[in-house]
């Protein structure tokens, strides 16, 4: 059985001047162990489609239809209380912007423990520490025992953007979901951060769906991509083959659009 | 001949202060650079956050005074001349910044916003205002109709433009341009780069193109300065940019993303983040991170010098493989 198979999802934003149609009629699976990347320019849907996902959409957003199987459970109908139980241990999720996705009045050992408290109750305090400890290992952050007392201020872009990751991978979940992971940081930390990514993925044999706008990060990253366009997955086929024979003339575009060195 | 030229600047920030208000440490942002650009071309400056890319460029359009150093725009000293005088100078030095939702006032409309600059400096009367928007906005490709619309009703492609048509509105010489495609997506920006291109081709403007990402600077630029910790580090043709000799030029050239599938890189993938610049590391700022360091780069900065391959370069060992 596939990690997740997404079958005519649709999610629309009612407002006073109409109907978006964010999410219109979209179909993706995905294996597990793949890196499956979704691309898109801005406005395309992809953002909403990866909320959709995990149903955080805001309002007045609204999953009117489809279905988004995770282990052959449908998780557009399932109550709020099962979901909980999937959100951060099944399915896991990055942010964007790592300066505004943490806390800043909470420790950034707060905040990881919070997220390992959610899924495993009923550990001792020395034992949350040494999860996070090995957390932030895992994530390549130096001195971790002094990092749990740190406020979020005191990090830089990409040690935010790994504690981020750490949380994310708290529970160690089957999917994560990557939402422009990288795009608000300087080129030598995206080419850590997405090092970081693909050595983890084969660590703890997780699935991760990439969202982003860079086709020069797919080619280096992904096995499979989804190209969408106005809501709709307009492309879909192996990295490679996009790379070579793109059919659709906004794929094109998307490629033609990275500039090279 | 220069337009721009910058002598040995240095900028330093106070950080932390003594009982008496007295400053005691200061964040090195811009330590000792020096560097030209010329009439009509296009310069960028490359670097991580916190490299001192961003102080250079306020510097070089005077909204930062250096702690130290020289900065002459068209033979004139920014800080020696009267206010009057630079005021004056600063109609042909425009900015263009990175974030176009804060750079744009929403409670202006768009003509109110292009015309500003142009009534400032009363380079035209009001009534022929609202025909040299309608130009402006026409040079960005964006439809005049929209003169009297507001800021939020744009995207932020579309905002990037008007920031650009504000910028070009007294034709100036130097335009600074902070970052102006970061925040924007992949087609987006290959539109703007296009836009920008265009503009320099017609107007003669010379661009000071402040970027984190060489492919964007490569792209648009004649020359590229490549800065670390405050310092330029290397100062090459835009094309050499894949032949840099700098380590730390050569790290940045490999963590670009490359697009295509087919080659899976060897990386040199920096270690760590940059050091603080409050306290910057002895002899050359990049030792730390470095994997060529040897003992001299603990001990002795390397000066910028031209090389024989025409590059700048500050590195003791630029020349080994």
């Amino acid at each position: 059985m596939k990690p997740l198979e997404i079958k005519n999802l649709s999610t629309y934003f009612y407002s006073g001047s109409g109907i978006t149609k964010a999410v219109d009629d979209v179909s993706l699976s995905v294996d597990k162990g793949e890196v499956v990347a979704i691309v898109g320019g801005s406005g395309s849907g992809k953002t909403v489609l990866s909320l959709s996902i995990l149903r955080l959409v805001p309002e007045p957003g609204k999953i009117i239809g489809g279905e988004i199987l995770y282990k052959g459970e449908d998780l557009v109908k399932l109550p709020i209380a099962g979901l909980r139980k999937i959100r951060g241990k099944g399915i896991s999720m990055i942010f964007q912007e790592p300066m505004t996705s943490l806390n800043p009045v909470f420790t950034i050992g707060n905040q990881l423990i919070e997220s390992l408290a959610v899924h495993n109750n009923g550990l001792s305090k020395k034992e949350y520490d040494d999860e996070a400890v090995e957390l932030l290992n895992m994530v390549g952050i130096s001195d971790p025992v002094k990092k749990l007392g740190a406020y979020p201020h005191e990090l830089s872009g990409g040690m935010r953007q790994r504690v981020m990751i750490a949380m994310a991978l708290a529970c160690r979940p089957d999917i994560l979901i990557a939402d422009e992971p990288t795009t608000a940081l300087d080129v030598t930390i995206q080419a850590q951060i997405l090092e970081l990514l693909k050595e983890l993925q084969k660590k703890i044999d997780m699935t991760i769906i990439l969202i982003t706008h860079d086709f020069g990060i797919v080619a280096q990253t992904a096995d499979r991509v989804y190209v969408m366009h106005d809501g709709k997955v307009v492309e879909e086929g192996m990295t490679v083959d996009i790379f070579k024979t793109p059919r659709e003339e906004y794929t094109k575009k998307l490629l033609a659009a990275v500039p090279v060195l | 001949m220069s337009l721009l030229e910058l002598h040995d600047i240095v900028k330093l920030f106070p950080v932390r202060r003594g009982f008496f208000g007295r400053a005691r440490e200061f964040v090195h942002a811009v330590n000792g650079v020096s560097m030209e650009v010329y009439k009509g071309e296009s310069v960028g400056l490359v670097g991580e956050s916190g490299c001192g890319k961003s102080t250079i460029g306020r510097i070089a359009v005077g909204l930062y005074r250096p702690t130290s150093g020289k900065v002459l725009f068209d033979g004139v000293d920014l800080n020696r001349e009267s206010k009057e005088t630079v005021r004056k100078l600063r109609g042909s030095m425009q900015v263009v910044f990175q974030d176009p939702f804060s750079s744009l006032n929403p409670r202006m409309s768009i003509k109110d916003i292009i015309t500003e600059p142009i009534l400032v400096h009363k380079t035209k009367g009001r009534k022929e205002c609202q025909e040299k928007a309608s130009a402006l906005l026409r040079k960005v490709n964006i439809d005049p109709d929209v003169l009297d619309r507001y800021p939020h009703e744009f995207s932020g492609g579309q905002r990037q433009r008007i920031s650009i048509a504000r910028a070009i509105a007294l034709e100036p010489k130097l335009i600074l341009l902070d970052e102006p495609v970061s925040s924007l997506d992949v087609a987006i920006q290959a539109d703007i780069l296009e836009l920008l291109k265009k503009l320099q081709q017609e107007l003669k403007v010379a661009y000071l193109f402040i970027s984190h990402d060489l492919r964007v600077v490569s792209s648009l630029c004649n020359r590229v300065a490549v800065m670390y910790l405050g310092k330029i580090v290397e100062l090459m043709p835009a094309k050499d940019v894949k032949v840099a000799r700098h380590p730390y030029t050569r790290a940045l050239v490999s963590s670009v993303p490359l697009a295509d599938p087919t080659i899976k890189k060897g990386r040199v993938v920096l270690k760590g983040d940059v050091p603080s610049t409050v306290h910057i590391p002895r002899g050359c700022p990049f030792h730390p991170r470095c994997l060529y360091k040897e003992d001299i780069c603990e001990k002795e900065a390397p000066v910028l010098e031209l090389r024989p391959n025409g590059h700048k370069i500050a590195c003791h060992f630029w020349d080994k493989d």
